[in-house]
């Protein structure tokens, strides 16, 4: 089976969700998530909670993700404030895991994943910013994602644009 | 209690209804990143068309050049100067429009990934407006009624004359 069947069978486990956005633009970079990551990024969230205010903000950087807006990208720790990084791989098998990071409100949100193929990110664990362990993400993600994909590889290049085709700018 | 983000009709039709900092994080948030992309996308032409590089815009706006990265990686810190120098360095100005929230722009390419989805499982979706996807490229709403997009105040980036 291909990637594009394994992603339609998870969903329709229930494994996946594919994350809706707000206002019916166009999806050029579909976005897959957990199911308890979808939820938290969509709500409800407890009124006057952290979340509420912290949520909404990933959702709209996501919705401007899957909308095909222009992402700052970059491969490794630099730079550091960009919409979506590779994390560094001191190992090998951590080259696969992106974040996308939502700065604002402070610490931020880091939502960690793949892409399943071009333009098609998998999102399978979601961490405010403080506190993470970068090594201890990237196992837990790889694990994640054998646990939904086991026998699929996700993309794994030094080309930026085979991870998103357009309307990305690789900041080194 | 709990709480969430309005439906698109609310935000485009009701005038009455009181907006939450909920509602306020996720409008900030969508106008924060559409200036940003509004900015990135007219560096990335002029990089393409005219080899501007960061170096350039750092020189003319006598910054660091890790500053113009910083600012070309996220509109976290911006203010509106930083908006406007960002322009001016690219012999560019800003030109601000508000408009209506409301109904008339749909996304109508849907990814190869998403063509034979169905949306989400009731219970994990957010209240807005569900898709329906046919022949590979069609995105329709599932109730007409709530077929309703915003647009956030839109800034286009025009030459200085």
């Amino acid at each position: 089976m291909s990637i594009r069947d394994e992603i339609e069978r998870r969903v329709r486990d229930g494994a996946l969700v594919a994350f809706e956005p707000n206002p019916p633009i166009s999806w050029i970079r579909p976005v897959f998530l957990v199911p308890w990551i979808n939820q938290q990024v969509t709500g409800p969230w407890k009124d006057r909670s952290d979340e509420a205010r912290e949520m909404p903000e990933v959702r709209a950087d996501l919705e401007h993700f899957v909308g095909g807006g222009n992402v700052p990208a970059a491969f490794g720790k630099r730079p550091s404030s960009v919409m979506l990084r590779r994390l560094s791989a001191p190992k090998r098998r951590a080259a696969g895991v992106w974040e996308i990071r939502t700065q604002t409100p402070r610490p931020g949100q880091r939502l960690f994943g793949f892409f399943a193929a071009p333009d098609v990110f998998v999102g399978v664990e979601l961490l405010a910013r403080d506190g993470i362990d970068f090594n201890a993400v990237a196992q837990e993600s790889w694990a994640k994602w054998h646990q939904l994909f086991p026998g699929d590889k996700p993309v794994i290049s030094e080309n930026i644009h085979d991870y998103i085709t357009e309307n990305v700018v690789r900041l080194r | 209690m709990t709480t969430s983000l309005k439906t698109w009709s609310v935000y485009a039709d009701d005038k009455s209804t009181p907006l939450n900092e909920s509602d306020k994080s996720y409008f900030r948030a969508r106008t924060r990143r559409h200036v940003h992309d509004v900015v990135l996308g007219k560096f990335m032409e002029l990089s393409d068309d005219q080899n501007l590089t960061r170096a350039q815009l750092a020189e003319r706006l006598q910054v660091d050049r890790a500053q113009i990265t910083r600012w070309l990686s996220s509109p976290s810190n911006w203010t509106l100067d930083t908006l406007s120098d960002l322009l001016l360095a690219m012999a560019c100005q800003a030109s601000v429009e508000a408009k209506a929230i409301g109904f008339g722009e749909t996304g109508n390419y849907h990814h190869a990934f998403t063509t034979s989805l169905d949306p989400a499982p009731k219970n994990q979706r957010s209240g807005f407006t569900s898709y329906i996807t046919e022949g590979g490229k069609k995105l329709r709403a599932s109730d007409p009624n709530e077929m309703t997009v915003t647009t956030t105040p839109r800034i286009s980036v025009s030459k200085r004359r």
